[in-house]
Order: C-alpha cells, then sequence, then structure tokens
C-alpha cells in the first residue's frame, strides 16, 4: 500500500548578504597652496 | 624657541562637535550632492539612526593617528540597515533633528535592492592642525 508523500511546498527566501559599502573619509585642513595666495 | 601657528583641541573639536549633532546618517543615489533634506529624502536608499554628541552617541574624537594631522571624528560603524529603495549608492548625508544637512561624503557606488540590507563602516572626518 502507498503511503501518501507529503511534499513540502515552502520556499525558503534566500537572503542576499549585506553589501558593505566603501566610504570615503574627509579631511578638512590648509590646502597645500593656503600660504601662497595673495 | 619661534613661535608657531596653533589650535588647542577644544578649538578642532568645537567643528567636530557640529558634525556629532547629527541625528541621521542616510545613504543617497545621484550624481550630485542633495541641495537640501527634500532631495536627501528623495535620493535616500537607507538611512540609520545617530546618537548625537561627540564623545558620548555615535561619534568619537581623537587625535590623528599620526599625531601630526589635528583631530579626527569617527562614526560608529552601522550593520544590517535596511535598504528601503533600490538605486546606486552615491554619498552618505549626515542631517541634524532639524533635516539640516551637517556634512556629506562620497562612497564608491554600489548597487543597493529594497528589502536588503547594507553595512555601513566607520568612517572619519578629519581636520587638520593650522600649517
Amino acid at each position: 500500500m502507498d503511503r501518501p508523500v507529503r511534499v513540502d511546498e515552502e520556499k525558503k527566501e534566500e537572503q542576499e548578504e549585506p553589501i558593505t559599502l566603501e566610504v570615503q573619509d574627509g579631511f578638512i585642513g590648509p590646502s597645500a597652496d593656503f600660504n601662497q595666495g595673495e | 624657541m619661534a613661535t608657531s601657528k596653533a589650535a588647542p583641541d577644544a578649538t578642532l573639536d568645537a567643528f567636530l562637535a557640529k558634525i556629532a549633532t547629527a541625528t541621521k546618517m542616510s545613504v543617497c543615489s545621484g550624481a550630485s550632492n542633495p541641495a537640501d533634506h527634500t532631495a536627501v529624502l528623495a535620493a535616500t536608499l537607507a538611512t540609520v539612526a545617530m546618537t548625537a554628541g561627540l564623545g558620548n552617541g555615535d561619534y568619537t574624537a581623537a587625535d590623528d593617528g599620526t599625531g601630526a594631522l589635528g583631530r579626527k571624528v569617527t562614526t560608529t560603524a552601522k550593520n544590517g540597515v535596511s535598504v528601503t529603495a533600490t538605486g546606486d549608492a552615491t554619498c552618505i548625508v549626515l542631517e541634524d533633528a532639524s533635516n539640516n544637512i551637517i556634512y556629506i561624503t562620497t562612497c564608491t557606488t554600489q548597487t543597493l535592492t529594497s528589502g536588503n540590507t547594507v553595512n555601513i563602516p566607520a568612517w572619519k572626518i578629519q581636520i587638520g592642525d593650522p600649517t
């Protein structure tokens, strides 16, 4: 006698790995020619 | 001993403290900087809250690592931030509680997809000693 076969139709959604941004640092300071002005 | 140009840490930190008033950090798209909060909202792909306060929030102040380039503020890394819109991330915007833009920096262009998450690593803003 055949047993009923249960088919698990649940689909697991794959979550993508988080993207890691490459963020640029900022620098605020006297420019090289700051003292070469007028 | 000769005189020299100088700015005490407290002077430089006053600038860094202004940066640390930002209460949110947004990852934005676009080829140019958003001009105001409305533009930030339109370009936002992901936003995360920041705890304001230099040294007691998500902003750490310290001497530059070399000891010769003034002071820096470093933001806390924010991982697993929900992406709420799909687009190419091009910049990071800090805004204060009144939605004033405090600072904008750039990031390497990367495509973000709504529903995923993004990691924003720690980054810094450095202000140099007078020369």
